[in-house]
């Protein structure tokens, strides 16, 4: 029996159409629940106790509107964590890539022992924080910390690492770079490895130096991967945590002490859960306008 | 054979679904009172040597009991320890017996059980004086106070004899402890290291110097006794000398003193048991005294607290209560002596025993018991946690950095208090 025409489908093929879209449905539902469940319900419940004062501790809270929203903007605490995130971002993203972009280049060449080298670089990142927070705490122990020994053997001064906050933070940057660095790596070392060796044959046979084929033949063939690069890093520079909590505590003097840290404080050291959401919706709302800007240089640039 | 039709999938795959979800709702291996079972789940922060051993005292009190079993459990601890507690209470799946720092108690006040000594057979008299009013709150008892953790001095006294200094006369004021420092500095290690945090030792000369933290919901960190205290840890490192500048954790303090980098350090009684063992593998001599008077406005030593404390339970809450209070019972009464190889037990019944003990840890827990009188406990403020940290950063831009004392107090101060009052966001 003929279920089409020329001009498009008959009459019987629509109720079986629509029974195939129902019974696919069904098949999703599943996922579609569990997705409501554990997505969808904490967002809109969250946001929802942003508009609130809530303190799971004493049973207190009541709606107050945008008040926790109006106390953000003038809160001192608030302000000095979203500096240091935003100090920690502006020092973390462009160091992680460049580094991430020279290793791969590195890794790009016919090297001996390179799958060594590229497993050397990218196991750091296999590591839960954790395991990050205890080797690096000895390792920057500012009295006979490995660092600081091997300084000294070789005749620099030792550093006082996490004891100042000019410092501390600095050694919250170095143990992101070598706890993140594999990601950059790898997904760059892919879109290095994608670019036709023959655009670089080209460029040589133009007279092109070493600096001219990066900067007119490599960089031009990975910007899109690059962007993404730098977009996901920059997501996650201002989530930083782990790193933070752990090994520093958010000290010294509050120093490296980041939104998200105060987030968890407020929210389950204070118990103060309606001002934490808040924290949570706000941070949220910076990463999305980051993003977005970030996404509109990238896609001006692209139409030029 | 049969034929795999899209409606026997998708029936397959809801029947899984719903029995993983039906699993996960309960576990077979579940034998706490929850679970039906006979176990209650007993939560500490003994997360080092004193774990062990009171680790020992449950397992004793198990041999002989005949109701409930107790199984211990220690989270690390840190701010996550209370969040724990809180989130598990508020979740209706609480310990059966938990344990808390004073300060930590009133926050889980309408979670708590009230508690009446006379019903475990004890009075007020049993106890070390003062030490059983850190489980009260709003004028109800929620606790009983196992132990508390008094600070006290740890030295070196192999190095100290190296300095030439005595080593049965260790400094027992300000300048003694300064002349201390320096002549150990004379040997290449460090005469004093603090921990990082205001507790040690700031607190304790804070108190000694008259001060308090708290007025009501007002912090007092800037007053003259705090600035004071604080000045004097600050001309340590840069101008005495004694002290190093890089701020250390207490982790790394502690493997300092074991490895003879330092003569004097600062200690709770927990710490104990790991500075005697090292005593014994690697030979070092340290001996145990009160913390110096550094000023002589008021005896006082900051000390931490255990108060045991019974959450109220979705089921089975009467025979749970009455068995935790068995437990509790039991410990202070049958556990306190052996317990003194850890902390510094607030039943006054095994003083004696403790005095008399071959035990080295229990002997050197003398001096942390012989502190109890004088100590002085963290009060509890809404945010505390908060105000506490704009205190340590203060006392830490001071110390190691060498910055304004009255400024960063006063500055800290008022930092607190905000928190402190704004506790009803």
């Amino acid at each position: 029996m003929s279920t089409a025409t020329a001009t498009g489908p008959t009459r019987a093929a629509k109720p079986r159409r629509k029974r195939l879209t129902r019974v696919g449905m069904l098949f999703a539902a599943p996922f579609l629940a569990l997705m409501v469940f554990l997505w969808g319900v904490p967002v809109v419940s969250g946001f929802w106790t942003s508009l609130t004062d809530t303190n799971i501790a004493e049973g207190t809270g009541g709606f107050v509107g945008a008040d926790n929203y109006a106390h953000l903007l003038t809160d001192p605490d608030f302000r000095a964590a979203l500096g240091n995130t935003a100090l920690f971002t502006v020092l973390n993203v462009p160091i992680l890539v460049a580094v991430g972009l020279l290793l791969a280049m590195l890794l790009n060449q016919p090297l001996g022992g390179r799958g060594a080298i590229r497993a050397a670089f990218i196991s750091p990142y296999l590591l839960t924080g954790a395991a990050v927070a205890i080797i690096w705490q000895t390792a920057l122990n500012p009295l006979g910390g490995n660092l600081n020994q091997v300084l000294s053997a070789v005749g620099l001064p030792e550093q006082a690492w996490l004891s100042t906050p000019g410092e501390a933070m600095g050694g919250v940057v170095l143990i992101t770079l070598w706890w993140r660095v594999g990601f950059p790596l790898l997904v760059l070392l892919a879109a290095l490895q994608d670019i036709p060796a023959q655009l670089y044959e080209a460029a040589r046979i133009d007279g092109a130096n070493v600096w001219q084929r990066f900067r007119y033949v490599t960089l031009p063939a990975i910007a899109p991967v690059l962007m993404l690069v730098v977009l996901l890093r920059l997501i996650d520079s201002f989530k930083v945590f782990e790193q933070v909590y752990l090994v520093t505590q958010g000290g010294p003097a509050g120093s490296t002490r980041v939104v998200l840290q105060m987030l968890y404080e407020t929210g389950f050291r204070d118990f103060q859960t309606g001002y934490a959401s808040a924290i949570g919706w706000t941070l949220a709302f910076i990463i999305l306008v980051v993003t977005v800007v970030q996404l509109a240089l990238t896609r001006r640039r692209e139409s030029r | 054979m049969v034929q795999i039709t899209r409606r026997r999938l998708l029936g397959a795959g809801t029947a899984a679904t719903a029995g993983a979800l039906l699993t996960a709702c309960s576990s077979p291996f579940d034998d706490t009172t929850a679970g039906g079972g006979n176990v209650l789940e007993f939560v500490t922060f003994y997360t080092g040597p004193d774990g062990v051993v009171m680790q020992g005292i449950v397992d004793r009190y198990n041999e002989q009991a005949t109701g409930a079993q107790i199984r211990m459990s220690a989270p690390a601890y840190g701010g996550d320890y209370l969040t724990k507690l809180v989130t598990s209470t508020i979740a209706g799946n609480p310990p059966a017996i938990m344990a808390l720092h004073n300060n930590e108690v009133p926050p889980l006040r309408r979670f708590l059980h009230e508690i009446d000594l006379a019903d475990m057979g004890f009075t007020e008299d049993d106890f070390v004086a003062g030490t059983q009013d850190l489980g009260v709150v709003d004028g109800r008892r929620l606790g009983v106070t196992m132990s508390t953790g008094p600070q006290a001095m740890v030295y070196n006294r192999r190095l100290f004899e190296a300095a030439g200094l005595d080593p049965d006369a260790p400094p027992q004021d300000a300048a003694a402890f300064v002349e201390a420092g320096r002549a150990l500095r004379e040997i290449d290690v460090w005469g004093f290291i603090r921990e990082p945090a205001a507790w040690m030792p700031w607190l304790t000369m804070h108190w000694q110097n008259g001060g308090e933290l708290l007025d009501g919901d007002r912090a007092l960190f800037g007053t003259d006794a705090a600035v004071e205290a604080i000045e004097m840890e600050r001309r340590w490192v840069h101008e005495d000398g004694i002290a190093p500048s890089q701020l250390l954790d207490g982790v790394q303090m502690g493997q300092q003193f074991e490895d003879e980098q330092v003569g004097m350090i600062f200690i709770g009684p927990w710490g104990l048991a790991g500075h005697i063992r090292s005593n014994e593998e690697r030979g070092m001599d340290f001996g145990v005294a009160p913390v110096p008077a550094f000023f002589d406005a008021a005896p006082a030593v900051a000390a931490s607290s255990h108060v045991y404390c019974i959450p109220k339970q979705r089921s089975n809450d009467d025979w749970v209560r009455a068995e935790a209070a068995k437990f509790i019972e039991w410990v202070v009464r049958e556990g306190s002596l052996t317990w003194a190889g850890s902390q510094a037990p607030s039943f006054k019944g095994v003083g004696d025993a403790v005095a008399a003990s071959d035990d080295p840890v229990v002997t050197a827990m003398d001096t942390f018991i012989d502190e109890q009188p004088r100590a002085r406990y963290i009060p509890y403020a809404p945010r505390w946690n908060q105000a506490y940290t704009y205190l340590t950063n203060a006392t830490q831009s001071i110390v190691y950095r060498n910055e304004d004392a009255k400024t960063l107090m006063t500055d800290a101060a008022e930092q607190a208090t905000a928190a402190i009052r704004g506790a009803g966001r």
